[in-house]
């Protein structure tokens, strides 16, 4: 089910229909490196952890993490998601795509077309992410998106950056 | 040796830079919004010296003369500049290759239109639409404008944080500018020419990939900041609209100028001299592309500019979508044109890959010859 459409991408519902694609992008180095190692090492892993996580927060909070996919062919290109942490008050936006798709936009396009739909639809007033100190192109993409930088912080023992926007 | 020289001409006093032979055959180097000849100076060293190489500043710009630009004539201000500057330089048995990038690409273009039998070659670098910047949607050679009024499009579309960061020299001055207009860390000149003018490659900037010196990168950001600024010049005079987004076109200065109101190059595709064209692009351009950044109705559709009537009446802009149309339609009516995609890079392929781009323009120019 697509929740978005904007120029070039669609951001749809994830399902255990995309566990070979995200078994693939949560084993990149990028998400190691920038994001985390989820142990996901096979489909069932997979399986579980789409159920565990977007599903699971499609149910508790009416939005989640989505899959980012061409219009013109279906392909999936990365994810772009809406999350509510008990360690937080506002709810983070995140993203990660795959290695062979960075740079072309499609960050910005799916990130700002879903944190647009979070303030209209679900009202929310401020929009905050959270980044390593090291993720520059994380830090670009939420500067383009208009947060700025709040303050530093920890949350399971890493130091992060929490940028934060108001509408 | 590159030297920066100056002709008075009866229309405008135009700086420029010089350097191969002057008995050669003429290359000309045409730049276009927010920039100067510098930034093809590191460029203009390597390319063949046999060649006659020169980049002018076009009014309002580097050294040029400061004049006003009468935009109801569209791009003709500066492509009429530059046929009298030329007057001065080209041989009765000399070839004329023009190359143009971005908005210097409608320049040579609109020049052609009007002087066509006095170029060999065109080379159109990022070349901006044939229909302007902004405020259209057609993806054929016939111009459909979003509003009649071309709101969308004109001096009413810069970013006034982005004008403020050029009087201010990114801050360094103080600025006299309302809240909302004043220069910030996003707009600066130099953080727009890294993360627009150029692709951002694994999260590094060209200086930070050794591919350009400190030294380039402070010359590149000067000639943004020598941009004359105001309602004759840069971005020029704003009409209010009731159409979305609320500005359109004014009749001043530069941008519009290229607005689609008074820049119109589609009739490029019915120019009688078949002068051989190459369209040299970069894949992940940012400014001149079918998503552009800089483009009201995209940035509309993402949810930055309010009130977006969506995407069946405001389409983004496809860019490079028109430039193929009224290519394809030139092809159509008998004249030839190849297009070079460069990887991995933005909106400058001659800085971002400067070895390349002088391997094709040279294969392109050896082919007429």
């Amino acid at each position: 089910m697509v929740l978005l459409e904007t120029t070039r991408l669609k951001l749809s519902y994830m399902g255990t229909e995309d566990a070979p694609f995200m078994l693939n992008l949560l084993n990149t180095p990028a998400y190691y490196k920038y994001i985390g190692d989820r142990n996901v090492r096979n489909i069932a892993d997979a399986e579980n952890y789409i159920l565990n996580g977007p599903v699971k927060s499609y149910e508790k909070n009416g939005f989640g993490y989505y899959v980012v996919k061409l219009k013109h062919d279906e392909s999936p290109v990365g994810i772009c998601g809406l999350v509510k942490r008990e360690a937080l008050e506002n709810v983070d936006i995140g993203f990660a795509f795959l290695p062979e798709h960075e740079g072309k936009g499609f960050g910005f396009e799916s990130a700002s077309a879903l944190m647009h739909w979070a303030n209209q639809t679900h009202g929310l007033k401020k929009i905050v992410g959270i980044t390593l100190e090291n993720n520059l192109p994380s830090i670009r993409l939420l500067e383009k998106m208009g947060l700025t930088f709040d303050k530093k912080m920890i949350m399971e023992d890493e130091e992060l950056l929490l940028y934060a926007r108001t509408f | 040796m590159t030297t920066q020289k100056k002709i008075k001409t009866l229309r405008l006093e135009t700086a420029y830079l010089e350097t191969g032979t002057t008995s050669g055959d003429l290359l000309v180097l045409v730049h276009g919004n927010v920039s100067s000849s510098e930034f093809f100076r590191p460029l203009m060293a390597k390319l063949p010296q046999n060649f006659h190489i020169v980049a002018p500043d076009m009014r309002g710009f580097g050294n040029s003369e400061t004049l006003p630009v009468n935009a109801t004539r569209g791009v003709r201000d500066f492509s009429d500049d530059l046929y009298a500057f030329l007057q001065h330089l080209i041989e009765p048995d000399k070839k004329v290759h023009l190359v143009g990038w971005s908005a210097g690409a409608s320049v040579i273009m609109q020049y052609v239109m009007d002087y066509p039998r006095t170029v060999h070659s065109l080379t159109l670098q990022a070349p901006m639409s044939p229909f302007g910047f902004g405020g259209t949607k057609n993806t054929g050679i016939k111009m459909e404008p979003c509003s009649p009024d071309f709101a969308g499009s004109g001096g009413g579309t810069a970013s006034l944080p982005f004008v403020d960061c050029l009087r201010t020299r990114d801050g360094e001055l103080v600025s006299t500018q309302p809240a909302g207009a004043q220069c910030n860390v996003q707009s600066h000149a130099r953080a727009t020419m890294n993360n627009f003018y150029f692709k951002v490659l694994d999260s590094k900037t060209l200086l930070q990939r050794g591919i350009i010196t400190k030294e380039m990168e402070d010359a590149f950001t000067e000639s943004m900041y020598s941009t004359k600024l105001g309602d004759d010049h840069y971005p020029g005079n704003v009409l209010a609209s009731t159409n979305w987004p609320f500005v359109a076109p004014g009749d001043k200065g530069m941008n519009n100028a290229i607005a689609p109101k008074y820049c119109n190059l589609s009739n490029f595709a019915n120019v009688t001299a078949k002068i051989p064209v190459l369209w040299l692009r970069g894949a992940d351009d940012q400014i001149v592309s079918d998503t552009s950044l800089l483009e009201l109705n995209y940035l509309g559709s993402l949810g930055y500019v309010p009130g977006w009537p969506g995407a069946a009446t405001h389409p983004p802009q496809p860019m490079v979508t028109q430039t193929r149309a009224v290519l394809d339609a030139y092809k159509q009516n008998g004249g030839n044109y190849q297009e070079v995609v460069f990887k991995d890079c933005g909106h400058s392929p001659h800085i971002e890959y400067e070895g390349e781009f002088i391997k094709t323009i040279n294969t392109f120019i050896a082919q007429i010859n």
